[in-house]
């Protein structure tokens, strides 16, 4: 009954339409061209890309390598009174930071229903809109993005591209040959909600407090020219 | 009669007034002050006889059906004349953007020619035939626009009538907040859901009364009627005028609504 | 849910005197046009977004069934299960089927139009499952029995006296203050933990479906949405075939005007891909998949002057553009879709019968139409539906014998004018004094709430002009006489 159903919704669909081949289906689209991307607020896409994630709520911190990542996050635990103790994901970059240089105790794993605090490693940020990619794979439990109160996530300057066009690119290019992860997943801050009287409340399902340590040798001032663009 | 010439030589051009309902009935003053002002732009002027009204209610009621031969004898009264100018957005957009679609084949191809040729009155008298200075500038005084939404929108009306308000007469222009928001007219709307028309028209006249001016202006008569009418029920003390009254400086008879006495 | 369309103006009438809704939905009128202007201007090229996501759209469409093939195939590649309903009942039966495969018995839903379209929540609950609304908007309002009053904001006509009230009748934990929105949205948090936690079944919409991937797109600010999909063991995903584009790229494309348009912000705390289940190298996420494609009348607006309302992406920045939204409330349009969208969709969705007075609820004012994101010629679209009704005679005998008289007499300007002037004097005389009439006969709809201003003259311009025109042909005739 159900493959009734979906003939004669193909069917409607088909007489409400246009008779072309799938190659002159794929030509049309093709000839139809990318969207216009908004304006940046800066041309240099960390600068961007930060202040984009201020204005999103997120906090955010610049380091110049894995060592200063991994002090970023203790010093993340400490502000927030949590211990040593961080579960992180089974991802190859998580394992191996150097831990010892911020004396954390990371533990690979998925969270349970109560922890609060977890770390992740972004696959790329985008610019454009402040986000950072987390797919679906073994190094990237959902419940560690969304289920914790707060959420550290870590990503590589040199994996920050300008637009989603760009960021469709480089995740269509790195794709298994099973395709493209069965989730992907764009974080760009704190959870939020305006749902009662508009009033704009940070942490509503998801973390309440989103860090987003950025890792790569830039200029001193990055973060600063970021904050400035951001108004903040 | 021999058409008048411009002091370039060029012919001057032959413009149909389309009156509109509303000042034929309610505010002739309206169509003699377009009268009076295309004449002063150097315009020859005619106002063909056979016209009514542009077919609005009927359009926007559902009854296309009866809008079509309405539009069609507008067609046919303004075929031959230069341009057709209303002063009213909402029917010149009729005109312009509507009559188009409603018509078909020939009578298309026909209703697109008149849609070329209309205009709103501030729009054809800053950017066709532009208005020279008077002699006597009037000062229309401190005055709050109301924007009209089918002129705003249809026909890219918003800055024409402030321009000519204050070059022609000195006027002093409140903005009002929200702006672009329908006063709550909207033909028989406003007859059909009473209640929300008023609301809507009450946000309007507070916005108006926030700016102090004594007067409001606008350029749809639809719209002044129903601002004006709530205004007098509330006892709210304002002028209501059309901003053509005001450019020839035709403000010493009672404003919309006023008493005549 | 139970349509109460038809109820429209004395509906809104009773919400207009809520004093405190009323002074809520002005500053939502006030405040979300604002706010989704600014996020336009620092867009850059809107126009050309717009325009481009309406091509990508129309092409959508005219290849409807490609798509929707493309899709399904590369979902089912994925390990989803697609399943196809007709209509609202088709939806509800198969997410129930579902859930009784599973021996389930909870159920957690992130925010969904289209199951508030099919009334899923109340099928699935008188078939004796325990259904949670997770958003924290649907969540209230499904604790308050009441429908959204908005598509993106359901809950934004309560006042946060009215939630706390709420929350502390519904939830059991003790003397609390609860005096501010974080507090509420703090204990909201703590309860809906548990059934993010314990839910057997998660069920969310879609933004977006990705023909190319197979994927859907999600698009929220809460996390619940992704908690929803991501821990109960079964996920089913609600949407309709409208909803299909051709690649990722063009479902992002669409979330740059989705995301300025909904809220004013150029970018969502989440955006998320949904395709099949957990592989098996991965520690979390469904263990089984299920998207059902809804039609319920979609493929029939594909053909007729309606198709345009297919571009839709539910965005709700017409409501808060429309100042008879604002005046009248959400909950007056009497169904799922409130605003000018919900004007159109109601009657398309549901029947002109039941909903004749919401393509009236419109000034023609065009504002919504020139924000709109997806380029919908709403006020147009409802003009549409005035003449389906005017022809199906749906709306008041008075109205359409007043309109059609009126039209008749317009056709004969010699009668017209006659007439006209007969009673712009009589009428002129009797207002002269008062300049205005307090009440009119025949008028009443006008003289209820204003006055009618009286005619200027006693005569009309038409007459004035003709006497005018004569009187300066016997001064031209007199000249020429005297000569």
């Amino acid at each position: 009954m159900e493959n009734e159903a979906r003939t004669r919704i193909l069917a409607r669909a088909r007489h409400g339409g246009r008779d072309h081949s799938a190659q002159q289906i794929r030509q049309l689209r093709e000839g139809l061209g990318s969207a216009p991307a908004p304006v940046a607020p800066s041309d240099d896409l960390a600068i961007a890309f930060m202040s984009r994630l201020i204005n999103n709520g997120a906090s955010v911190a610049c380091v110049p390598n894995r060592s200063a990542a991994v002090r970023e996050i203790a010093d993340f635990l400490y502000r927030h009174n949590y211990d040593r103790r961080l579960i992180t994901a089974n991802d190859p970059k998580m394992a191996t930071l150097p831990w010892r240089d911020g004396g954390i105790l990371p533990r690979f794993a998925t969270v349970g229903d109560k922890d609060p605090v977890a770390a992740s490693y972004g696959h790329l940020g985008i610019a454009e809109t402040g986000s950072v990619l987390l797919p679906s794979d073994r190094g990237n439990p959902a419940r560690n993005s969304f289920l914790v109160r707060d959420h550290v996530v870590l990503v590589d300057a040199a994996d920050v591209v300008a637009n989603y066009e760009q960021a469709w690119a480089r995740i269509q290019a790195n794709a298994q040959p099973r395709g493209l992860p069965r989730a992907l997943h764009f974080i760009s801050g704190p959870s939020s909600t305006a749902d009662i009287v508009g009033h704009l409340v940070q942490g509503a399902h998801g973390p309440v407090t989103w860090q987003c340590i950025v890792i790569g040798q830039l200029p001193d001032d990055t973060l600063e020219r970021a904050r400035e663009l951001a108004g903040k | 009669m021999e058409p008048r010439h411009s002091e370039r030589g060029a012919p001057s051009p032959h413009v149909g007034l389309f009156v509109t309902c509303l000042a034929d009935l309610f505010r002739p003053s309206v169509a003699w002050a377009s009268l009076t002002l295309l004449e002063r732009a150097g315009c020859r002027v005619s106002v063909p006889s056979a016209q009514t009204c542009c077919g609005q209610p009927a359009y926007n009621s559902g009854d296309k059906a009866r809008a079509v031969p309405l539009a069609k004898s507008v067609i046919r009264a303004f075929e031959g004349l230069d341009y057709v100018v209303a002063p009213s957005g909402s029917c010149a957009g009729m005109l312009k953007v509507h009559y188009p679609r409603l018509l078909e084949g020939e009578w298309r191809q026909r209703a697109e020619h008149l849609a070329q040729r209309t205009w709103e009155l501030s729009a054809f008298l800053t950017e066709v035939t532009p208005l020279p200075l008077p002699a006597n500038r009037p000062d229309a005084g401190h005055v709050a626009f109301h924007d009209s939404c089918a002129g705003l929108r249809e026909l890219g009306v918003r800055e024409q009538p402030r321009h000519l308000l204050r070059q022609q007469c000195s006027a002093d222009i409140a903005e009002l907040d929200n702006r672009d928001v329908c006063c709550g007219f909207g033909g028989t709307f406003c007859a059909k859901m009473p209640d929300i028309s008023t609301k809507m028209c009450d946000d309007k006249l507070k916005a108006v009364s926030a700016t102090g001016a004594p007067t409001l202006v606008g350029g749809d008569l639809g719209c002044l009627l129903n601002l004006a009418g709530r205004a007098r029920r509330q006892g709210q003390n304002l002028q209501v005028r059309h901003f053509a009254e005001l450019l020839v400086g035709d403000i010493n008879q009672p404003a919309i609504g006023e008493s005549g006495d | 849910m139970q349509q109460t369309s038809d109820n429209f103006i004395a509906a809104a009438t009773e919400a207009l005197h809520n004093d405190y809704q009323q002074a809520t939905r002005d500053f939502l009128g006030q405040m979300a046009p604002k706010a989704t202007a600014a996020a336009r201007a620092n867009f850059g090229d809107w126009d050309a977004l717009r325009a481009h996501v309406k091509r990508i759209r129309e092409h959508s469409l005219d290849h409807l069934a490609y798509y929707l093939e493309q899709y399904e195939a590369a979902a089912q590649a994925d390990g989803v299960q697609v399943h196809w309903a007709e209509d609202a009942d088709a939806l509800n039966r198969r997410v129930l089927e579902i859930c009784r495969e599973h021996g389930a018995r909870r159920v957690a839903k992130g925010k969904s139009m289209v199951t508030e379209e099919t009334g899923l929540t109340p099928y699935l609950e008188s078939a004796g499952l325990t259904v949670t609304e997770t958003d924290l908007g649907e969540y209230i309002v499904q604790q308050a029995g009441e429908p959204p009053s908005h598509i993106v904001g359901p809950a934004l006509h309560k006042s946060v006296d009215e939630v706390r009230e709420l929350f502390l009748r519904k939830h059991d934990l003790g003397e609390r203050a609860l005096d501010g929105p974080p507090e509420l949205v703090a204990e909201a948090r703590t309860v809906l933990r548990d059934t993010f936690l314990q839910a057997d079944v998660g069920i969310i919409g879609a933004n977006a479906l990705i023909a190319e991937s197979g994927h859907s797109m999600l698009v929220t600010n809460e996390g619940n949405g992704d908690l929803v999909a991501n821990l109960p063991a079964v996920r089913i995903v609600c949407t309709t075939i409208d909803r299909v584009v051709p690649r990722a790229e063009d479902a992002t494309a669409m979330l740059r005007l989705l995301v300025r348009s909904a809220t004013g912000q150029s970018v969502t705390a989440y955006t998320s891909f949904y395709g099949g289940s957990r592989r098996e190298e991965e520690q979390d996420g469904p263990t089984e998949t299920h998207v059902i494609l809804l039609d319920n009348h979609r493929g029939e607006m594909l053909e007729g002057p309606f198709r345009d309302m297919l571009h839709c992406i539910r965005c709700g920045n017409c409501l808060t553009h429309c100042p008879i939204y604002v005046a009248a409330g959400g909950h007056a349009y009497g169904w799922v879709y409130p605003g000018p969208m919900g004007s159109v969709l109601t009657p398309l969705l549901t029947s002109l019968e039941a909903s004749s007075a919401l393509p009236n609820a419109c000034t023609a004012c065009g504002r919504c139409a020139e924000i709109c994101p997806a380029d919908i010629p709403l006020p147009d679209l409802l003009r549409d539906l005035r003449e389906e009704e005017s022809q199906q005679r749906l709306n008041p005998r008075r109205w359409r014998l007043g309109i059609r008289w009126h039209a008749r007499l317009l056709r004969f300007p010699r009668l017209y004018h006659g007439l006209s002037r007969i009673a712009i004097a009589a009428l002129h005389r009797l207002g002269r004094r008062r300049g205005a009439f307090q009440s009119l006969w025949l008028a009443e709809g006008w003289t209820g709430q204003r006055d009618f201003p009286a005619p200027q003259s006693s005569t009309t311009f038409m007459q004035e002009y003709r006497q005018q025109s004569r009187q300066s042909l016997h001064s031209q005739k007199a000249q020429h006489d005297g000569e």
